[in-house]
């Protein structure tokens, strides 16, 4: 019969007592060669109490994954996220740059000579690139003004689906695709996109003073052929709506069923226009034929055509979503948006009236916790949108 | 731009590669080889279902919606059509 943790301790205590110092610490091997499990359970109790909305907890159970295992990088990360999401942004920012050390962290790097861009070493030209999602990618940019103002030439590498909606809004930043491949002797630093907030944000004063609004644009002639192509009349109250994230290991959770939006439709002179990327008729051909209401849909992919989708959004009144890349693409137009928000992401929670520092369109309608049904959310929306 | 050492670039794993349609605005592609090597039905099948509603409601068509229709009718017709030639071999 194996013994137990205990009985290992104590048959070490007692070899101790004895003089015996290397066979205790033979003795206390399997315990010891637990701190790494001891850790990652930590982590995970930790991310529970997250998804449960219990901050303090969450917090506790990080602090002593990083106590326990100090060099390793996940506890860092998550204890970074949970920091920034309570607006401590000297622990966040040193945890979140630990992202690059976590087996979990599935962004590519940008393979480069070039050393990283900080803010007080006089640097000329930067080379901004991207990670994580369009989402991240959408929200980080908020900064890039910014940083031109501590930088002369910023050159920032995007996801090619964003290319042209950065540059119209901004023509004296340098945006290039994702894919690029840029020679060193135009650039003297670098830096990942999710890293300029480091630099400029200490305080949650400093995002409402320091993000840049209305940085992407949509294309005009897009924005009227979608108006046609959507038969969209003066007295029509037009809402995007998108029901479901695609994040990987997030996504259903942040995401709602399609019928529990249907109080939408009696908003009146309602018209909805659906925003879902994925597979949006597999929810709206069942929704459709269920309820008898109707999704108008254009002839936009979703996903690759975001400057199809910014374009449908300018023919919008509002947009509900849950949180996912329709958000920041509307949020980045100031476009209003009513977010049914998982709180499963640091920047969220950073917020005044209930409204995004980062994207003051935005108004977030956070979920209870994350087992917590939508009701009493939708039915906030609803009823401001009936206000509106 | 041929000394890797002079460059910057992101290291894009082949699994992390995301498929990218053409950039027009394209429903479907010809690849050299002479076939179909790019199709997005999600956006034909949302043009044959305007064609549907613009016929309901007596209302003009355009191309777009009648091409769109005919490239669903089509396959449609095609399936049917080899599920039974199967099923008769």
């Amino acid at each position: 019969m194996s013994k137990s943790v205990s009985d290992i301790y104590n048959d070490a205590v007692k070899q101790a007592d004895a003089d015996q110092f290397e066979e205790a610490i033979e003795t206390l091997k399997p315990i010891t060669e637990l701190t790494p499990l001891l850790r990652a359970a930590y982590t995970q109790r930790g991310r529970c109490h997250w998804e449960m909305h219990r901050w303090r907890e969450a917090r506790e159970s990080f602090e002593t994954a990083v106590r326990i295992e100090p060099d390793n990088a996940d506890a860092w990360w998550s204890l970074g996220l949970l920091a920034l999401q309570e607006g401590d942004f000297e622990t966040g920012w040193k945890g979140y740059e630990r992202r690059w050390d976590s087996q979990a962290f599935k962004s590519p790097k940008l393979v480069t000579k070039l050393p990283r861009w900080e803010a007080n070493k006089n640097y000329k030209s930067v080379l901004v690139w991207p990670e994580q999602g369009i989402g991240d990618q959408l929200i980080y940019s908020s900064l890039l003004r910014e940083l031109q103002h501590h930088c002369e030439k910023v050159t920032v590498m995007i996801d090619i689906r964003l290319v042209e909606l950065l540059k119209r809004a901004t023509p004296w930043i340098n945006f290039v695709r994702h894919d690029a491949k840029l020679r060193n002797s135009d650039f003297d630093s670098q830096i990942p996109i999710a890293s300029i907030g480091s630099h400029f944000i200490k305080s949650s004063k400093d995002i409402s003073e320091l993000v840049a609004t209305g940085y992407i644009k949509s294309d005009l002639a897009r924005v009227d052929q979608i108006k046609n192509e959507l038969d969209i009349k003066p007295d029509d109250f037009v809402i995007g709506v998108s029901w479901a994230s695609t994040a990987e290991k997030i996504g259903p959770h942040k995401s709602v069923k399609l019928e529990e939006l249907v109080g939408l439709w009696d908003i009146p002179n309602a018209k909805i226009v659906s925003l879902q990327y994925g597979k949006p008729d597999y929810d709206i051909e069942p929704f459709e034929a269920k309820t008898g209401k109707k999704i108008y849909q254009c002839m936009v992919n979703n996903f690759f055509d975001l400057e199809g989708v910014a374009a449908t959004i300018s023919n919008c009144n509002a947009v509900v979503s849950v949180s996912n890349a329709n958000v920041h693409i509307a949020g980045a137009m100031r476009k209003p948006v009513y977010v049914l928000d998982a709180n499963k992401l640091w920047y969220w929670n950073h917020k005044y009236n209930n409204r995004s520092l980062f994207y003051p369109s935005v108004k977030l309608f956070p979920r209870e916790h994350m087992l917590a049904p939508w009701t009493d959310q939708i039915e906030a929306v609803i009823k401001e949108l009936r206000r509106s | 731009m041929d000394n890797e050492d002079d460059v910057s670039y992101l290291d894009v794993k082949p699994e992390h590669r995301m498929p990218m349609p053409p950039q027009e605005k394209v429903w479907a592609q010809i690849g050299d080889d002479l076939n179909l090597s790019f199709i997005d039905w999600q956006m034909i099948e949302s043009m044959a279902k305007q064609f549907d509603e613009a016929h309901r409601e007596g209302k003009e068509k355009t191309q777009s919606q009648v091409m769109s229709k005919l490239l669903v009718l089509v396959r449609d017709v095609t399936i049917a059509e080899t599920e039974l030639r199967i099923k008769g071999e």
